[in-house]
């Protein structure tokens, strides 16, 4: 029998072997005694010494076709095999997704964003204005007369050249008033500072929303009007709202508004100090001295102004209860917003 | 300011509950909540008899009593003090109490008698300075009533947070005022006894004023050969109610009219008044007063002061002075009651740094009508309590009569600014109740607001106090409102949020620093910042306003990493200051971005390597976070800068708006912060200019072709782009580096280059030879321009 013929007699006894369906172990030992190192082809192709000279190509390409050969029809048998009995461990779909990692809003920014979405809906623009500010548009325009104890309600941060770090975000309603002529209807959010001690209750600065209406026929029933939808989707439909009278140099009337906590409903609780109200605000009508500042005749025009802190209500909502972790941006309070 | 619920049935018969009566004061503007003003261990100290005293059989100095509690059997106590007797009702700290010095009464044996609680002494209770014996209570007081009902007399404590303007609230019956309007009542002003004897006040005291600017009015009175001494029970619980403790009844007496009346009052050691005269005038420069601290004080021409003939003898309205100080062996008074000046007194308590319960009333306004008063009355209750004396007459320096001001009132405007339809018969209800009296005609009301009220001088004010007494809550709420028909200026916000947005969709998380730092935390960021400085901080740390937004970032950053949170991915957009003669602010604030990567910028998954941060990562973030929102792009230039390596210049246009770089060490505590940090100034008009015009997508082919070219290494990739993008045509649709190496197979001083192009025409197939010129081209400009040579395409 010629080596040829031999190749021919292998290949023959491979696909008989193929056809009586091998296990899976079967087909790794057929691998091992077709494929291997000592393999019956690698024998067989160390015959190629005895192959005469100008046919040993011919034979050494027969032998490698019939190894590929070989190895493709075992590798098929294997993965059907592995698709049959595995074919849960072919594709581990348990395995965890690949996430992307989302970003975070900081919690005073959602917090804002929330209050323009609102107050978007009810027809007012946004308005902003610098930090650092003249005593006349902080105070003075403002109805605080120069040594009044008004001045003392809010501890202010002077800078070496007289200027002040804003108290409150009305200075922007001065600079509103004196650039546009009425009907306005703005609010304003920022950053503004207080001179006092840090602790968990207060820090030396923080950010304000403040809303300005002026036009015609503008009354303090609209005001409650416009507070009352703002809270009910904020806070809720049942919310209940409260209005106390109060003082602000810039408003005349002047009130204070609180809620009802959202928390025990106004039963009182530990985060309404057992009141059953949470003080959100103030509010009141412009002041007809801060029109009179700003060139706007009083008789033809009323307006309304209503302010809120972000901190104080984000706090509330987030059931956070140390203002400093606002400002310390720890990654792991970050991250839970 | 505290003030007592029975003390104020004395001037208005309210039978409201406590807790009622709280909610309507916080209704009509006057905050109030109910307090505790005794401590909670009083609750176990209660009124015991003694019943009887015998000598301890072992001690000299103790007694054995039985007292009794009101309960059971009376108890066996031992007392060391020398004043009790049988007959007596004393404070008995029964057993179990806890003093708050941490002292527990136990039932104990002494010198092997037994005890069962402790007689208690002015001084253990902190009623007084008192221990010379045991306090010895009434001879009615309830036995077995607990000192918190015995010296309040079962009162309640009502604290009232005021605001400024409500000066004329500042006493009980100011408080009893606004009840009467509120619930529709009578108020009742105290009525007493004025005895004067013949001899007339002014024969024995003269007041001249020198500043009848700063004090407009000074009345005084004289009460002879009174007796200093402890002040009745009644007094006594009147003070403790609201928190005021008991000195003696001349004292007394001035703190309790105080807090009826509101007006500050003093009363001066006669004998001590020297050359029978008061002169009020202004401090000369560096003069000395020692207050009733004991605190010796510099003044200077801020303040006013009360003098006699030849000396200083009270700071006008603030403190009196300790020459002339009440002492227990003060026989004769000189009682003053006075106006001064709300901007003098304020200026006078900043300058002294002394805030005490007379400036607090005269810097929000007293009334200078209501002064003969409150003088009297004073006089009367001194006498009622140490007995005495009352010279005739007032001698009263008024030189220029303080008139109540008229101010009108339309019915019409004021419901007009309330939204409200309140009938005028109400609205003069409601300002008779305040007693602002007036007449009304066609819906106007000419008011007399008296001098109590100096908050109210316009329109205005009054229509608060008719909203304030209707109540704010019954205003009602319109169903439907207007929206003017204009929308207001718009302003950057909108651009910020979306750079926020975006930054956080992309994992990004947003911090909120703090903005002022000290003095010497402003690296040069941007070269040009002069920070502004405050003028008056709340700590050295918190000296400055921040001139960048690095310091803060990094201060965060430092705070996570030292928390081995070190991954990290920030972001902040805040406005920064810098000094600027030209604005009326000496400011000029921008926005700012900050971008600060450190660690790794995505963590290894098991389907994924990590990828840790580099300036070229940062670099992308802002490209494509400008491109994407606002259609601009960046264009970054290397730099030299003293804080980065890898220093990079950010253009947008011809302006450089920013820098970027991988972070060097700032400073010895912040040695923990390395990263990549970015800071852009967010240009304010970003965004509104975009205008997106849709380009039809071409249905042509496009042909990629891959360009390896190798070059000099030191040729930089920007100017290899700029070259491609000339030479290319406009063919070129996309060009990408996908592969640079150097190294093995390269030679030295070489860099291998690989970039994807593809080219595609709108309006025909690209045949084979276009594209080919194109190529050719392109290789064409690298060989002329940079000596660079094709390697092979891949």
């Amino acid at each position: 029998m010629s080596l040829f013929n031999k190749v021919d007699e292998l290949r023959s006894e491979f696909k008989q072997a193929l056809a009586s369906s091998p296990a899976l172990s079967d087909l790794e030992r057929m691998k091992q005694k077709y494929l291997g190192r000592k393999g019956v082809l690698n024998d067989l192709f160390k015959k190629i010494v005895e192959v005469e000279n100008d046919r040993r190509g011919e034979f050494g390409s027969l032998i490698n076709q019939l190894k590929l050969d070989i190895h493709d029809l075992i590798e098929e048998r294997i993965n059907d095999h592995r698709t049959d009995t595995l074919s849960i461990s072919a594709v581990d779909v348990t395995l965890p997704g690949v996430e992307y990692e989302r970003g975070t809003l900081h919690p005073i920014e959602s917090t804002l964003r929330d209050f323009k979405q609102i107050f978007h809906r009810l027809g007012f623009a946004v308005a902003e204005g610098p930090e650092i500010e003249t005593q006349w548009r902080n105070f003075d325009a403002l109805n605080f007369p120069p040594e009044h104890p008004a001045r003392d309600m809010q501890d202010t941060f002077f800078l070496e050249n007289d200027s002040v770090l804003r108290t409150h975000t009305s200075p922007v309603q001065v600079r509103l008033m004196l650039e546009e002529k009425p009907p306005i209807r703005s609010i304003m959010p920022g950053r503004v500072y207080r001179n006092e001690a840090i602790d968990a209750g207060h820090y030396c600065l923080f950010h304000q929303v403040e809303g300005l209406y002026v036009d015609k026929n503008v009354t303090m029933g609209e005001l409650k009007a416009t507070l009352e939808l703002f809270c009910r989707e904020y806070f809720g439909e049942n919310v209940k709202l409260r209005f106390r009278p109060s003082f602000f140099p810039f408003t005349e009337p002047s009130s204070e508004m609180d809620v009802s906590c959202f928390l025990c409903g106004g039963k009182g609780c530990r985060v309404c100090k057992q009141t059953g109200w949470l003080e959100i605000g103030g509010c009141g009508m412009v002041d007809p001295n801060v029109f009179k500042a700003v060139n706007i005749d009083s008789e033809e025009y009323t307006g309304y102004a209503f302010g809120m802190g972000i901190e104080r209500i984000a706090m509330m909502k987030y059931g956070i209860t140390d203002i400093r972790l606002l400002f310390e941006n720890d990654v792991r309070f970050l991250k839970q917003f | 300011m505290n003030i007592s619920y029975n003390w104020l049935k004395e001037y208005i018969d309210i039978d409201l509950e406590p807790e009622v009566l709280a909610a309507k004061l916080t209704d009509a503007g006057l905050e109030a909540v109910i307090v505790e003003t005794l401590p909670e261990f009083f609750k176990s100290i209660v009124v015991g008899h003694v019943v009887s005293k015998e000598k301890h059989p072992d001690a000299d100095k103790l007694s054995v009593c039985m007292i009794d509690l009101g309960r059971e059997e009376p108890k066996q106590i031992i007392c060391g003090a020398p004043n009790i007797a049988a007959g007596q009702n004393v404070a008995v700290a029964t057993i179990g109490t806890t003093f708050p010095d941490g002292m527990k009464i136990k039932k104990a044996k002494l010198r092997g008698v037994v005890s069962n609680g402790m007689v208690c002494s002015e001084r253990e209770l902190d009623l007084s300075q008192d221990h010379s014996g045991i306090m010895v209570l009434d001879e009615d007081a309830e036995l077995g009533m607990d000192m918190v009902s015995y010296l309040s007399g079962n009162d309640v404590s009502i604290e009232l947070d005021l605001t400024p303007d409500r000066s004329d609230a500042l006493g009980h019956i100011g408080v009893a005022r606004d009840l009467a309007a509120l619930l529709g009542l009578e108020m009742r002003k105290p009525v007493f006894e004025l005895n004067e004897s013949s001899t007339p006040t002014s024969d024995i005291i003269s007041v001249e004023l020198e500043d009848t600017q700063s004090c407009p009015r000074y009345a005084a009175r004289i009460v002879k050969n009174v007796k200093i001494g402890a002040s009745p029970v009644w007094m006594r619980q009147r003070l403790q109610a609201i928190g005021i403790r008991s000195i003696n009844n001349v004292v007394d007496a001035a703190n309790y009219v105080l807090m009826e009346t509101g007006h500050p009052l003093h009363t001066f050691d006669l004998r001590y008044i020297e050359g029978g005269k008061i002169v009020v005038r202004k401090a000369g420069d560096k003069e000395k007063i020692t207050t009733l601290d004991g605190k010796e004080r510099e003044l200077d021409d801020s303040v006013l002061l009360i003098c006699d003939a030849k000396k200083p003898v009270a700071v006008a309205g603030i403190m009196g002075g300790e020459n002339s100080e009440v002492k227990d062996d003060t026989t004769d008074l000189l009682l003053e009651s006075a106006f001064f000046d709300a901007v003098v007194v304020r200026r006078g308590a900043k300058k002294l740094q002394l805030a005490t319960d007379a400036s607090h009333r005269f810097e929000r306004g007293t009334d200078p009508n209501g002064i003969p008063f409150a003088l009297d009355r004073l006089a009367s209750l001194i006498v009622e309590l140490a007995g005495g004396e009352i010279t005739q007459g007032q001698v009263d320096a008024y030189p220029q009569t303080i008139e109540p001001l008229e101010v009108s009132l339309r019915a019409q405007r004021c419901n007009a600014i309330l939204g409200t339809e309140i009938e005028t018969a109400t609205i003069s209800k409601i300002l008779n109740g305040l007693e602002l009296f007036h007449t009304e005609d066609g819906g106007v009301f000419q008011v007399t607001v008296p001098t109590f009220r100096p908050d109210i001088t316009r329109e205005i004010d009054l229509i608060e106090e008719v909203g304030r007494i209707f109540g704010y809550n019954s205003i009602p709420v319109p169903q439907h409102f207007s929206i003017a028909n204009k929308i207001n200026k718009k302003t950057p916000d909108q651009i910020r949020e979306r750079i926020i947005d975006h930054l956080a969709s992309i994992g990004f998380n947003q911090i909120y620093g703090n903005g002022l730092l000290a003095v010497d935390e402003h690296p040069s960021v941007f070269g040009d910042e002069e920070a502004l400085i405050l003028a008056n901080p709340l700590s050295r740390d918190m000296a400055s306003m921040r001139s960048s937004l690095l310091m803060g970032m990094a201060k965060v950053a430092d705070y996570n990493i030292n928390r081995r949170q070190s991954d990290l991915k920030l972001f902040e957009l805040g406005n920064v200051s810098t000094v600027d003669m030209d604005s009326d602010t000496g400011a000029c604030e921008t926005s700012h971005l900050a971008i600060f990567i450190s660690g790794e910028l995505q963590s290894k998954q098991w389907s994924q390597e990590s990828v840790e941060v580099d300036v070229f990562q940062m670099k992308g973030i802002l490209s494509s976070t400008y491109r994407d929102l606002f259609g601009l792009d960046l264009l970054f230039e290397p730099m030299e800068h003293d804080l980065f390596t890898e220093s990079i210049a950010i253009y947008l246009g011809e302006e450089k708006i920013g820098i970027l770089g991988n972070l060097k060490m700032i400073n010895q505590n912040l040695k923990s912060v390395r990263g990549v940090y970015t800071e852009v100034r967010n240009s304010e008009n970003l965004g509104l200019s975009r205008n997106i015009q849709y380009q039809k997508v071409s249905v042509y082919p496009a042909v990629e072709r891959d360009l390896s070219i190798l070059i000099d290494a030191i040729v930089p990739f920007g100017k290899i782009n700029e070259t491609i993008q000339k030479n290319a045509g406009k063919s070129l649709v996309y060009s990408r580096l996908y592969d640079i190496y150097e190294g093995k197979s390269i030679a030295s001083g070489k860099k291998s280059l690989t970039f994807r192009l593809v080219f595609q025409n709108k309006t025909r197939t690209l045949t084979e030879k276009e594209i080919d010129k194109d190529f050719r081209r392109i290789l064409k400009g690298l060989e002329d321009a940079y000596n660079a040579t094709l390697r092979e395409a891949i």
